[in-house]
């Protein structure tokens, strides 16, 4: 059984719901000032995928508000991220796209997935299907969570986790 | 070590071109043979002949010169070794090993005998005891007490953290320190690197060197690929900063490819732990004291007992007397204790006393205090105690001994005889005693007087009997007699001591049996002959004479009444104090 230790940052707009995402799935230390103080928070989440345990090291990174850009220079050495945006607030998918773009120039080709959070808010929600689908079409991979009701955390984590195995290995066959 | 091992001869280097090739080597005989000048016929016959030998050869060189491969065959040749007989290998690496263990045992024993002598020297010294306090205040061990204050710094946690994803690498703690999710705090601590590198706009290779939680200090090394992270207590010396730099090199040199191509599997940095785990390493205090016996200590707590004894025993002796004395003069009547305590470093009592009771001194010596140590002031007073009337009254009335006073109430009783005088002195005093309300008399003859009144009776019930018409003692006369000396002997006695004149007279009596005149003779001849005959046995003073009582006119009426009558009794006077002194 092989252990496996992963970056992973968490991006994305300012009440996206990233921290209660990281609140009720992870194994955590640090106390939520962090963000505030430091720019980020580190937590843990294992996921394990036949024999081999990952640690994702999770960045969860201060939102990215109007006034304030999140820290992307931590995104550095990230083998992926995740970019949440909030399904009833259009302007979040907005900001999701802005810095999904920013983050690909930073760890370029690296996996990561879009997370449409706060998707039990069904009566509210604004964020069309059809727009997702014109993501989907564009190649990338969202994933709809609800952080209140746990809907699609575990999957998210496990579908990001499996991603960055299959990258591991066709890394470990190239050398 | 060669010769055992049997390594084959190192064959001479290859083309410094062939290596990079080794990882192709199906595609390596082209080039070579384009890098090589035409081949002429012999060449090309060598070739012919030896080309698959040489290709063999080719390939035994590149196998020599890959470690991997190498490595494989030395293990198996060890293997195989070690099993059939480890005394060769052995016996190859003890002139390395040897030494190499023994250092390390002379040093764990060093420090053995170092911390037992530590313990040993603070277990009786002040300091010792301070940690003792420090320990049962604090919950803490003893043992923990004393490492934290001897400990001159130590090493508790190591981490080593990739730069640029912030994984950790590798972590050590020693044993007795309990770390928390050090993926986590390893991630955190390239972040605050981040964080204070953007906070304060400095070069992008300058870095937080140092930081200090409490007793806790964290130094951070930067290699081009890692951080190396010591969390140390205590204040570590400035060589500990560069040994974490020489490790770090070390392991950055030693991991150079991996570190390359770090992908998140920190399993191949376990070969850099020896080197992490030699940083856990513990310094303690200087040894300035040490071998210094205790002896300072022996010979403080000697004095503070010897001081203890001398002043605290005799001291402590004395303030049990004190006590003591204080007690009876509480319980003493006449006396009132009204202060008492310590001043000036001498006893003081204050109180009243009546001049009547008991002398404070004189108790004061009884407990064994000198006025040095105890200062008496006592102010007079009059006590008014049933004890102190009485002793009072006796004194100022001064009655003789045959007046017994007594208290009945505030009522002073005078009882007994004396002369008159006496009783109207006491009559005007005896009102004005202080304690005194009134007073009364009981005035008594002196033969009623208590214990004087049997006395008389026992000497008056006598009888000396006569025969008919004698007047001569017979032997059970003569018995008599001597048994009523002791009576008046022992009256006698008693009047004395009140001071009062005693008188006996011998009075003889006869029965009415014949002639008047000699009856008349024979009372006065018995009365004599008690008399002569007790003489001797009685002060003179006492016996005035001999008397006769008058005839007992009446018929006697029988023969033993009539043998009383014949007889000598002794009558007793007691003159009345009170009564008019006679006129000579």
């Amino acid at each position: 059984m092989s252990t496996l230790q992963k970056k992973i940052c968490m991006l994305g707009a300012v009440g996206v719901g990233k921290t209660s995402l990281v609140r009720r799935f992870v194994e955590s230390i640090f106390s939520e000032r962090y963000q505030a103080t430091v720019g980020v928070k580190i937590d843990r989440k294992t996921v394990t995928l036949g024999a081999t345990t990952i640690n994702l090291m999770l960045w969860d990174l201060q939102g990215e508000a109007e006034h304030q850009a999140s820290r992307l220079e931590y995104l550095r050495g990230s083998a992926g991220y995740l970019v949440v945006a909030d399904a009833t607030r259009a302007d979040t998918l907005a900001a999701a796209e802005r810095l999904a773009a920013r983050a690909e120039e930073l760890v370029p080709g690296a996996p990561w997935l879009l997370v449409i959070n706060k998707v039990d808010l069904e009566a509210e929600a604004v964020i069309a299907p059809a727009q997702l689908a014109e993501l989907q079409h564009r190649g990338w991979s969202v994933q709809r969570t609800s952080a209140r009701t746990g809907q699609g955390v575990e999957e998210t984590f496990g579908e990001l986790a499996r991603r960055l195995l299959e990258g591991h290995v066709s890394l470990m066959e190239e050398a | 070590m060669t010769p055992d091992v049997g390594v084959p001869p190192k064959p001479a280097p290859p083309a410094p071109a062939a290596a990079p090739e080794a990882t192709s080597p199906a595609a390596e005989p082209p080039s070579r043979r384009a890098a090589e000048p035409p081949p002429d016929g012999l060449t090309r016959l060598r070739a012919i002949i030896l080309g698959r030998e040489r290709d063999a050869i080719r390939r035994l060189e590149q196998r020599m010169e890959d470690p991997a491969a190498l490595a494989q065959a030395v293990e198996r040749a060890l293997t195989t070794s070690v099993r059939r007989d480890p005394r060769p290998l052995a016996d190859a690496l003890f002139p390395v090993m040897g030494p190499a263990i023994r250092r390390a045992i002379s040093q764990a024993l060093a420090g053995l005998l170092q911390s037992v002598n530590s313990a040993l020297e603070q277990s009786f010294s002040l300091q010792g005891l301070a940690w003792r306090w420090e320990a049962l205040r604090t919950g803490s061990s003893y043992g923990e007490v004393v490492l934290r204050h001897t400990l001159l710094y130590r090493v508790e946690q190591v981490f080593l953290v990739h730069r640029e994803s912030g994984l950790l690498l590798a972590h050590l703690t020693t044993p007795t320190v309990d770390a928390q999710a050090p993926d986590m705090v390893a991630g955190m601590l390239t972040a605050i690197q981040d964080f204070a590198r953007d906070s304060f706009q400095v070069a992008q290779e300058e870095m937080l060197e140092t930081m200090q939680v409490g007793e806790l200090t964290v130094w951070v090394e930067q290699g081009s690929r890692t951080l190396l992270a010591a969390v140390i207590r205590g204040h570590a010396p400035v060589e500990l900063r560069v040994e974490l730099q020489r490790t770090l090199e070390g392991i950055e040199l030693e991991h150079a490819p991996e570190l390359t191509r770090f992908n998140g599997d920190a399993s191949v940095f376990n070969r850099s732990r020896p080197r992490l785990e030699a940083l856990l390493l513990m310094e303690t205090r200087g040894q300035a004291g040490a071998g210094k016996t205790p002896w300072r200590t022996w010979i403080l707590l000697t004095v503070a007992l010897a001081l203890l004894l001398y002043f605290g025993i005799p001291a402590m002796i004395r303030q049990h007397r004190w006590e003591q004395y204080l007690t009876r003069l509480r319980g003493e009547p006449g006396l009132v204790v009204v202060h008492a305590a310590r001043e000036n470093g001498r006893y003081v009592v204050r109180g009243l006393r009546d001049p009547l009771a008991g002398d404070p001194a004189a108790i004061l010596q009884q407990h064994r205090l000198t006025d040095e140590e105890v200062q008496g002031q006592w102010q007079p007073y009059v006590a008014l105690l049933p004890g102190f009337v009485l002793r009072r009254a006796e004194r100022a009335l001064a009655p003789p001994p045959t007046i017994t006073l007594s208290l009945s109430g505030d009522t002073l009783v005078a009882a007994g005889a004396a002369p008159l005088a006496w009783f109207s002195r006491a009559g005007g005093m005896a009102p004005a005693l202080s304690g005194v309300g009134s007073y009364v008399e009981h005035r008594m003859a002196p033969r009623e007087l208590p214990g004087l009144a049997q006395l008389v009776a026992a000497v008056e019930a006598r009888r000396v009997l006569f025969a008919s018409g004698s007047a001569s003692l017979d032997s059970a006369a003569i018995q008599e007699a001597e048994a009523l000396a002791g009576e008046i002997s022992r009256l006698d006695s008693a009047a004395t001591l009140l001071r009062l004149q005693l008188g006996v007279v011998f009075a003889g009596s006869a029965d009415d049996v014949g002639n008047e005149d000699i009856n008349e003779r024979l009372r006065q001849l018995r009365g004599e002959a008690v008399r002569e005959r007790l003489l001797p046995r009685l002060p003179p003073t006492l016996l005035s004479g001999a008397a006769t009582l008058p005839p007992d006119t009446t018929a006697a009426p029988d023969q033993a009444a009539r043998a009383l009558r014949r007889s000598v009794r002794a009558l007793v006077s007691l003159p009345d104090p009170a009564a008019p002194e006679p006129v000579p």
